[in-house]
């Protein structure tokens, strides 16, 4: 069995250090790897991307997190991408790792997303260059977060993003809004990699479980859904 | 509902410099939102605008007090002529369940 703790949009900054780590004490006996789910940052600066890495570094677990739109603000990513790999965590944007753990190998491929909704309900790549640009980043983004997941040769596979892969975890926020909130290319990237766990961020006001057309379950991780350091899911016996 | 005083637009286009005060609820809750994502101080998505009876209503949930001040700051800054009530409020951060989900 592997224990995958995950929390996302913790927004963190200088104005609210600390507010995680006392809870993260000791995380260790309650998983073996934590997944951070994107916006780990309010404004994506660096005085708050230090403030990240002091509260999520030497936990004594695997640290593996993708960033989100928020971390993207001030188009300092791969700045904020070094400090925390300096600080020994793991930042995936279409790539993968595998973690051997005492339950066996984990493999985690991790994306940002990108919007453009849902089956039925989401944009095309068609007309004006803006709609195509707009359609063409969220589809490269999966397929690479895809390819990333198939190539890991690992016992369980989860994809982890900011954006929501599917509409289920939205529910509660407004459904105008669910272009802006994910798609359903994250979705069918990990069902096409059968991933047997998909987690997200990003919907602060959606909710916490939901699954993939394929049948995969998903779990929106954003720390206003789940009012917790982080939630803990068990993959296998 | 948005209501607007008969003759009070001379063509189809607001009227320019009109103040926003005096504009649809609804564009004025979305000139709210707008200036919390865009502000600097806020940079904020996640709050949701309403304006009823003339007063903008900010509801959503923020990381930290002082951030949910910024909030109701940036919010009046954005339209000054009308009175601004802040249901925002901090999330709580629990200790983790010692309970996990099996999947
Ligand atoms: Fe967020
Ligand atoms: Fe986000």
């Amino acid at each position: 069995m592997i224990r995958v703790a995950a929390v996302g949009d913790v927004h963190l900054g200088p104005d609210v250090r600390g507010r995680i780590r006392p809870h993260l004490s000791g995380i260790g006996e309650h998983a073996d790897v934590l997944l951070l789910a994107g916006d780990l940052t309010q404004h994506g600066t660096m005085d708050e991307i230090e403030v990240v890495a002091t509260e999520f570094r030497d936990l004594g677990v695997p640290v593996v997190a993708v960033l989100g739109n928020h971390d993207y603000q001030c188009d300092m990513e791969e700045e904020i991408t070094a400090v925390l790999r300096d600080a020994g965590m793991t930042v995936l944007e279409g790539s993968g790792i595998v973690l051997s753990l005492p339950g066996g190998r984990l493999g985690v491929a991790g994306s940002k997303g990108f919007g453009g909704g849902f089956p039925g309900r989401g944009g095309s790549e068609f007309g004006e260059p803006e709609m195509k640009a707009f359609v063409r980043h969220s589809r490269r983004l999966a397929t690479a977060m895809g390819e990333a997941l198939c190539g890991l040769d690992a016992d369980y596979r989860v994809a982890l993003t900011h954006y929501a892969p599917v509409a289920d975890t939205l529910e509660g926020e407004p459904c105008e809004i669910y272009p802006f909130l994910g798609s359903y290319f994250l979705a069918e990237a990990a069902d096409n990699a059968e991933a047997d766990l998909l987690v997200h961020g990003h919907a602060h006001a959606g909710s916490e479980c939901g699954k993939t057309p394929g049948g995969a379950p998903v779990r929106n991780v954003a720390l206003p859904v789940l009012h917790r350091a982080y939630a803990v899911y068990c993959l296998g016996e | 509902m948005t209501s607007r005083e008969p003759g009070k637009h001379t063509g189809a286009q607001p009227a320019a410099g009109q103040p926003l005060e005096d504009q649809p609820p609804d564009y004025i809750a979305a000139q709210v939102e707008r200036a919390l994502a865009r502000d600097p101080r806020t940079h904020e998505l996640g709050v949701r605008a309403e304006v009823a009876d003339g007063v903008v209503i900010l509801r959503g949930q923020v990381a930290g007090e002082e951030r949910r001040q910024l909030i109701g700051e940036v919010a009046r800054d954005a339209v000054p002529g009308l009175a601004a009530r802040n249901e925002v409020s901090v999330t709580e951060v629990l200790p983790p369940e010692p309970q996990e989900e099996h999947l």
